[in-house]
């Protein structure tokens, strides 16, 4: 290990054990993002020196054991079983410390080379109890670090205790002992793999593959089944699992218990109460914010003044943006006389909108992401999901799916990315489909025209019907998707409810920042991609070249390829009664919603103040209705649709493209139908 | 633990719970019917955004709920309600101060001309006046607080 150059260590530990923390204060904050080979989750690598020795910080997914049940635990087995890291630093939760020892065992197992950094003491001392870290070191055969992550307390211990296993590889196979008759059956497995397959007990711990294949894992039994003597060990295998299982029952419950058996058996030999239990700040708040007839309102009035402070205290950002970008920059390019027409059109009102577009997005984004991450900071969001979780389970989503779906009220690009935080698969893809009917900041301006032009006095009743629609069928489609496509067992992961803690600056910077930047530059490219494109449909049309008068013609416009596009699009929205102009506007919607109101007013020929009389006379209350369902259920944006492509695939995302026209089609069909039932026309 | 401090708060809090209680009652109502903010009380105290309910609604309905917990003899609820629906008054009294300047701002950088009544109905209505109170509470239950966290769980 010495010569090596790149030495490389890997993060493990339960979620919110503080190993974000421990990344950036390892790395210092140089890091990169890239995505795990085959699959959509996240890699972070950062990279540090311990000892003239260039070290590679891997952070794995944060996890709660090592099954292969969902991608974020298999990736952190695959990486450790086969890239088989120098180091693993495993952090353990001194106020959670049965949970994350169970963690901390299965690594052992598997024959990592395991320090164990002992985090949050601070938060025990504090409720009143501490961690031995001498004896656990001694229990586990590992080294224990005692960290207080956010003040940097014991992060040199940890690089020194990294430095010690690098050159000093220690392993602890035998953590567990799970009784005579599984260990002799373990044995046995054992010695057949290494007699039977160099290429198995070359690549991994036999031991650990034995106790694997005990447990029924399918990720191994899948990878021992293609070997050439695959057979032959899982014949065997089968044969001592029946046998163990007429004396223990099931044989991999048995394991897994005894594996629980053995952390708890640590936990409460290490733990040391120091003072008598007091009520904590945490045990009082919980007391109602956890409790269902407040706990809820409690949860809306605290959504609902996130979404107070993202929107309305952002408005000078906002307006001095579109100032700057939209009025000033534009009106210089587009009235200058260096360039030719074309191009300053081009510049102005495809290139600088497009800018403008993104830009005019971010304080609000911004905004919304420091509001949000404070609430997380605080522990405030586990609550919410806490409450939100039975109800949701009935729509078999896991609690945390509040989360991605109150982002999307704000913006459902970084809706879609938040889906990352929930562990099981199914429910991360199901969520990912159907986090976009969250009815996002930039569909109400399309609902305040049109509803406020043609709806009167019940306007407000059916623009607030858009946001309980947008919830109901999130849920509904969530749950088709669960029962259909993402079927698979319905896990309800136990939400871990951290202490309250007072924020800190500097971790909700960072989180406000990263996530901010990610929005900018993954949404960013895709909105300024779409608005040069339209630019590009809009100047020119089946005869050639229009000039970008078009933008500003409708006579023009309607001969362009938009309008083109715009007439087919109404034949097939004549049902709902829509003409080539509201149907044109939808086309420009793909791209970003708030285009549509704009859009709409160069179309109807009237700019966007005068747009309300005109819309009147087009549309009946019916049609308008069902125009804004329809804006409130086809596709949420190209930016989003990227984002699902980015996280499940592009096949997902053509698919949520195509189901969620569909869907929008059927629904403002429905919604015109029982119209003329009811006779409201 | 000696309620007699307690049972004073959390009557105070009470009658605050009943004044966001009534704000927002006359904002669905005005809102449903249409009807202009005919008097000076309502023009402002009553928020035009309906939304706002949503906020207000639950502070009323916690802070109430800290009487009821005192009654029901269960301290540790009705100090939470205390905190909870003082803090979130508070935030909501620090986020519509915020909006009120970031008008300010906006009518600066729009160059529009600043209106004073406007500012006085954005600091005067119950998120903003409400709010003050919410905050002084929060901080007096804050000493309960601290008396309550000295007491050992089992003795609860
Ligand atoms: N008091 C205290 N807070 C911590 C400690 N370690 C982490 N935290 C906080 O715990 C929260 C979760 O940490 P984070 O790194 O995001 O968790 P992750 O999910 O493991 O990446 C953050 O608010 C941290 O500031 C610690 O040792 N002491």
């Amino acid at each position: 290990m010495v010569g090596k150059r790149y030495v490389k260590v890997a993060l493990t530990g339960v979620p919110n054990v503080g190993k974000s923390v421990i990344f950036n204060k390892l790395t210092k904050g140089k890091a990169w993002i890239g995505n795990w080979p085959g699959v959509t989750v996240e890699k972070k690598v950062g990279k540090t020196e311990i000892n003239n020795h260039e070290v590679e910080i891997i952070d794995l997914p944060g996890i709660y054991g090592l099954t292969a049940y969902s991608v974020d635990e298999l990736i952190a087995r695959n990486f450790i079983v086969e890239e088989k890291p120098d180091v693993v630093v495993c952090i353990v939760s001194a106020i959670n410390l049965e949970r994350s020892l169970y963690l901390a065992i299965s690594l052992l197992e598997m024959g990592a080379n395991l320090i164990i950094d002992l985090n949050m003491i601070d938060i025990a001392e504090n409720e009143g109890f501490s961690v031995n870290h001498r004896k656990l070191s001694e229990m586990l055969g590992t080294s224990v670090v005692p960290t207080i992550a956010p003040e940097g307390y014991g992060i040199e211990e940890l690089k020194e205790a990294i430095k010690e296993a690098i050159l000093n590889r220690k392993i602890n196979l035998r953590i567990v002992n799970y009784g005579r008759d599984v260990e002799l059956a373990i044995e046995k497995i054992s010695s057949l793999i290494k007699k039977l397959s160099f290429e198995l007990s070359e690549k991994y711990q036999a031991r650990w593959l034995a106790i694997k294949l005990l447990e029924g894992d399918e990720d191994v039994t899948v990878k021992v089944k293609r070997t050439q003597v695959g057979s032959i060990i899982l014949g065997e295998v089968e044969k001592l699992r029946r046998r163990l299982g007429e004396k223990l029952g099931d044989v991999g419950a048995y394991i897994i218990e005894t594996r629980y058996k053995r952390a708890s058996e640590i936990t409460h030999r290490v733990l040391e109460r120091i003072k008598p239990v007091k009520i904590t700040i945490t045990d009082i708040l919980d007391s109602v914010l956890t409790q269902k007839i407040l706990g809820i309102p409690i949860a809306l009035s605290v959504l609902m003044l996130l979404f107070r402070f993202a929107f309305e205290v952002s408005t000078p950002l906002v307006d001095a943006i579109d100032l700057l970008v939209n009025v000033w920059l534009h009106d210089l390019i587009a009235e200058s006389t260096i360039f030719p027409r074309w191009l300053a059109s081009l510049l102005a009102d495809g290139v600088i909108s497009g800018i403008g577009s993104v830009l005019i997005f971010l304080p609000v984004i911004a905004f919304f992401f420091l509001g949000f991450a404070i609430l997380e900071d605080v522990g405030y969001m586990a609550r919410v999901a806490f409450i939100v979780d039975k109800f949701f389970s009935k729509f078999r989503l896991p609690g945390k799916a509040i989360i991605p779906l109150v982002i999307g009220f704000g913006c459902n690009v970084p809706a879609v990315m938040a889906v990352r935080g929930i562990e099981d698969e199914n429910d991360r893809k199901a969520l990912a489909l159907v986090a976009p009917f969250s009815s996002c900041n930039a569909r109400l301006p399309v609902y305040l025209v049109i509803g406020g032009a043609v709806l009167g006095a019940y306007a407000g009743i059916a623009i607030a019907s858009m946001y309980v629609l947008s919830i109901i069928l999130a849920l509904i489609v969530g749950l088709i998707l669960r029962s259909t496509l993402f079927k698979g067992p319905f896990t309800g992961f136990i939400i871990e409810m951290p202490p309250y803690l007072t924020p800190r600056l500097d971790n909700i910077a960072f989180k406000t920042w990263e996530r901010t930047k990610r929005f900018l530059f993954k949404a960013g490219t895709v909105i300024f991609l779409g608005v040069i494109l339209i630019w590009l449909l809009s100047v020119f049309g089946p005869s050639g070249y229009l000039g970008p008068e078009a933008l500003e013609n409708a006579a023009l416009l309607k001969r362009s390829w938009s309008g083109v596009i715009g007439h087919y699009l109404s034949i097939i929205f004549s049902p709902m009664g829509w003409d080539w102009r509201s149907s044109t506007a939808l086309l420009f919607g793909f791209v970003a919603k708030e285009t549509v109101v704009g859009v709409m007013g160069v179309l109807y020929g009237v700019g966007e103040e005068g747009l309300t009389n005109v819309i009147a006379q087009y549309f009946t209350p019916i049609s308008a209705y069902a125009y804004m369902i329809f804006v409130l259920t086809y596709v949420p944006c190209l930016a989003t649709i990227a984002m699902i492509r980015n996280e499940l695939g592009l096949k997902y995302a053509l698919f949520a493209l195509f189901y969620e026209i569909v869907l929008a089609y059927l629904l403002a069909l429905t919604v015109m139908g029982l119209g003329h039932i009811v006779g409201v026309v | 633990m000696k309620s007699g401090k307690l049972f004073i708060l959390s009557t105070l809090a009470f009658i605050l719970g009943i004044f966001y209680v009534l704000a927002v009652i006359l904002a669905i109502y005005l809102w449903i019917t249409q009807s202009p903010f005919s008097s000076q009380f309502l023009y402002y105290f009553v928020p035009k955004d309906v939304s706002s309910v949503i906020i207000l609604a639950p502070i009323g309905l916690v802070l109430s709920s800290s009487l009821y917990y005192v009654l029901r003899r269960d301290v540790v609820k009705s100090i939470a309600c205390l905190l909870i629906g003082g803090g979130i008054g508070t935030i909501a009294m620090i986020i519509q101060t915020l909006v009120v300047f970031a008008n300010i701002v906006d009518a600066t950088i729009m160059g529009e001309k600043l209106s004073i009544e406007k500012i006085t109905v954005g600091l005067l209505r119950a998120d903003s006046s409400l709010g003050w109170a919410a905050f002084l509470l929060f901080l007096t239950s804050i000493l309960l607080y601290r008396k309550l966290r000295n007491t050992l769980k089992n003795n609860l």
